[in-house]
């Protein structure tokens, strides 16, 4: 497993180059024309590549087709001075740099909108030149285990770095002033207490998370999921762009670094998505038996009022389920139409019941399942008011 | 009528030589029927998996399958949404999910995901959208949807009308623009707020609108707002450019929204573009009757990039949403109230052809006889039939009740 360290900002370029230099670390460079965050110029690029021509170049944010025509032409000199790999977050420069560079080894961003598996695969068919796909922080490792067995190609996970949260085309969100000239940033708080980072640059505005996803004490989990590469980033922080210099130069301790850092951190967050959960819990109940009709509304000691998709007759068994996930059996009986209409069997559509105890409005109708004996419920017996 | 009846295909998407499509949301099976009566051209939902708006009812596996062959029924087209980013094992459940789908002949699929399309290419020939969490800016993104067979591109909603033409000129393959309701600020299908804020995956399903809330700043904190919070998009102005540059289809955003905002939403855009009778200010009456957030048409400008967006006050609308007509029989009609009203003889009704009609002397009755003095939420209750039809939408001017 190899780190690979970001640089977003002019600000200790020099220490992270020479610290990199003296390790096994590759860079990924931020550009301030290609990437939402990134800051560094065209000269800074070019510096670092005639040391380092096997950084990688960062290209995170989507492009319009004048971008596209516009920074192709930008990237001519930068693969003159020796640029060889970069990454990318939008399907359509990926297949513009294919066709016009295709001596460049490229990578995945996250942001691209791969999440399984099958599309990776689909990916790699229509463009071989992809060799690593970089993984964001809501992925969890109990996921990224099941892809890890069966990878197609190299994996990068954040091992510390910053959680952007939203990116918008647009400036000038807070203050109302979309043409101040220099990055901006500040803390924010919401109305529910969260906190955090606003940045806004040329690109655009991001929100980041206040924390930074610190991994760096899992590298061992990260390991076993079979991650190739961890990258570390020190996005606005130039403190820990000198205590990683001096990590990286095998001046300092990992553990200690880990055990002194003075700035907010999660690690929480890569395992508090992607549940199956999340679709369950937002969903309706969905019951496995069939659904014969709703209740639309339900007025105590009168009627119940049902909304059927099947026709409905006297005699006929079926089990109610409430919202609050109460089941309980019962026999229809004295059905009528809600025009007045008595019949023994009425068609599907609205049909009144005579009143049902605890039954409220979205409680269904339910194909009948084999339940408890009648009476057994608390606060209800399944039997008519 | 069954699913077999529906041999033959409905008439594919209109070319520029017509009308462009009118799409409107269908969240449920009710407001289905409302798109329907209101005049919908096609409407697009989602089944119990796989879709975007996990918090809206969406239609179980027997909704769908009375769905389909109702919207066919009116000559309406049905995209059914799989456009979550499923993981790998998810995949597994989709191929049953899509034989169902086409057994009951949906019109297209709408995905995001190149894994959930190979998938659908792979285990059916169901015609497929692609979603405008794709994310689709440019020509060449398009191009590459195009050449795997893509029949639709719905374009990320930060597209201008002049990309979008672009895009389906490079591509030559169909495209359909969000022309009304809310909008991300952020990035279409790049945003994690949501995740951070409420542990919901936004791009599965779980978007719980963080944006939406009111921020400060802590080293000012006389500066607060919701900064994130975008205004709606409103395209109705920018109709004779969508035409003019062959947009194919015009989406109403919106599933978890209100049959009000469905039906209005609706008779305004088909006035505008002249297929029911009324003037350019009766569809904007139509669009204020309902609450929104201030309207914008930046995006379609191109000009999201050049300045923050309008901070008005939201409006409140003139009419607040009182009930829906469910069935009408003889001289009587079945009503739901979805909202307390004290005084029914204020009722008015929206009719199809987006007149107001009074309801004078229609007085409301429970089911079993007895007379309402208010209309509760949920309360059903008979009227007599007047100009109702089913499905219609019950309103009442706002300064007449609390």
């Amino acid at each position: 497993m190899r780190f690979i360290l970001e640089l977003a900002e002019p600000r200790a370029l020099v220490a992270l180059l020479q610290a990199a230099n003296s390790q096994p670390v590759e860079l990924l460079l931020a550009w301030d024309q290609t990437s939402a965050l990134g800051a560094l110029g065209l000269e800074e690029l070019h510096s670092t590549l005639a040391v380092r021509p096997d950084a990688i170049l960062l290209w995170d944010g989507v492009a319009s087709d004048q971008e596209l025509d516009k920074l192709c032409p930008m990237l001519e000199p930068l693969i003159k001075a020796g640029l060889r790999r970069m990454r990318l977050a939008d399907l359509g420069a990926l297949r513009r740099l294919t066709r016009v560079f295709p001596q460049l080894e490229l990578q995945l961003d996250l942001r691209i909108g791969n999440h399984n598996l099958q599309g990776l695969n689909a990916l790699l068919r229509h463009f071989p030149q992809v060799k690593r796909l970089a993984l964001g922080a809501e992925w969890s490792l109990p996921v990224l285990q099941t892809w890890t067995r069966c990878r197609p190609v190299e994996l990068e996970f954040p091992g510390l770095d910053i959680l952007p949260l939203f990116h918008s085309p647009r400036r000038g969100l807070i203050d109302g002033n979309a043409d101040a000239p220099a990055r901006r940033s500040a803390a924010l708080r919401s109305e529910q207490g969260q906190q955090m980072t606003w940045v806004e640059g040329s690109r655009g505005t991001s929100l980041l998370h206040r924390g930074r996803l610190l991994l760096l004490d899992r590298l061992g989990e990260l390991q076993a999921a079979g991650v190739d590469h961890v990258r570390i980033s020190t996005f606005c922080m130039p403190d820990l762009a000198s205590l990683l210099t001096r990590l990286l130069n095998g001046a300092g301790d990992w553990k200690e670094f880990l055990k002194n850092q003075g700035w907010s951190h999660t690690r929480a967050f890569s395992r508090a998505n992607h549940s199956d959960r999340q679709f369950s819990r937002l969903s309706r109940p969905r019951p496995d038996q069939k659904v014969l009709a709703d209740v639309l509304d339900a007025r105590r000691g009168r009627y119940v009022l049902v909304n059927s998709r099947i026709p409905l007759r006297n005699g006929q068994e079926v089990t109610l389920l409430t919202p609050e996930g109460r089941r309980f059996n019962l026999i229809l009986n004295r059905l009528r139409d809600v025009f007045g209409q008595e019949g023994v069997e009425l068609p599907a559509g609205h049909v009144l019941l005579p009143a049902i105890a605890g039954v409220s409005p979205g409680t269904l109708l339910l194909q009948p399942q084999q339940m408890p004996p009648r009476g057994s419920w608390p606060g209800n017996n399944g039997q008519e008011e | 009528m069954s699913a077999d009846q529906y041999d033959s295909p409905l008439p594919s998407a209109p070319t520029e030589n017509l009308l462009p499509e009118l799409l409107a949301p269908a969240g449920s099976m009710s407001k289905l029927r409302v798109a329907l009566a209101y005049g919908a051209d096609a409407v697009y939902l989602a089944g119990p998996r796989f879709g975007l708006r996990q918090g809206a009812d969406n239609f179980d596996l027997a909704e769908l399958a009375m769905a389909v062959p109702l919207a066919h029924e009116h000559g309406v087209r049905v995209y059914v949404t799989i456009n979550g980013f499923l993981l790998s094992h998810e995949l597994l459940d989709l191929p049953e999910y899509l034989s169902l789908l086409e057994n009951l002949r949906v019109d297209a699929v709408i995905v995001s995901d190149l894994g959930v399309f190979e998938t659908v290419r792979a285990h059916c020939e169901l015609p497929i959208h692609l979603s405008t969490q794709a994310s689709i800016h440019n020509g060449e993104h398009a191009r590459f949807w195009a050449e795997l067979g893509a029949e639709r591109l719905i374009l990320a909603r930060e597209t201008s009308i002049e990309a979008a033409a672009a895009i389906r000129q490079a591509s030559g393959v169909a495209v359909e623009m969000f022309v009304h309701g809310s909008l991300c600020m952020a990035w279409s299908g790049h945003c994690t707020l949501s995740n951070f804020s409420s542990g919901r995956d936004s791009n599965r399903g779980g978007c719980s609108q963080s944006c939406r809330l009111n921020w400060r700043e802590e080293s000012d904190r006389a500066r607060q707002g919701a900064f994130f919070s975008a205004p709606d998009l409103c395209g109705l102005d920018q109709l004779p450019r969508l035409r003019q540059a062959g947009i194919d289809s015009l989406k109403i955003e919106g599933r978890m929204k209100s049959p009000f905002y469905l039906a209005s939403t609706l008779l305004a855009y088909r006035m505008a573009l002249g297929r029911i009778a009324g003037s350019h200010a009766t569809a904007r009456f139509l669009l204020e009757a309902y609450p929104h957030r201030p309207y914008s048409e930046e995006p379609l400008l191109g000009l999201q990039t050049a300045s923050p967006p309008r901070t008005q006050p939201s409006p409140a609308g003139t009419c607040d949403f009182i009930g829906l007509v469910l069935e009408t029989r003889g001289d009587l009609a079945l009503c739901q109230a979805r909202a307390h009203l004290a005084d029914s003889s204020q009722l008015l009704a929206l009719a199809f052809d987006g007149t107001l009609k009074p309801l004078t002397g229609a007085e409301p009755k429970e089911l079993d006889g007895r007379t309402l003095a208010a209309l509760q939420p949920n309360q059903c209750f008979l009227t007599l039939r007047g100009p109702l039809q089913t499905s219609m939408v019950l309103l009442a001017p706002h300064a007449l009740h609390p």
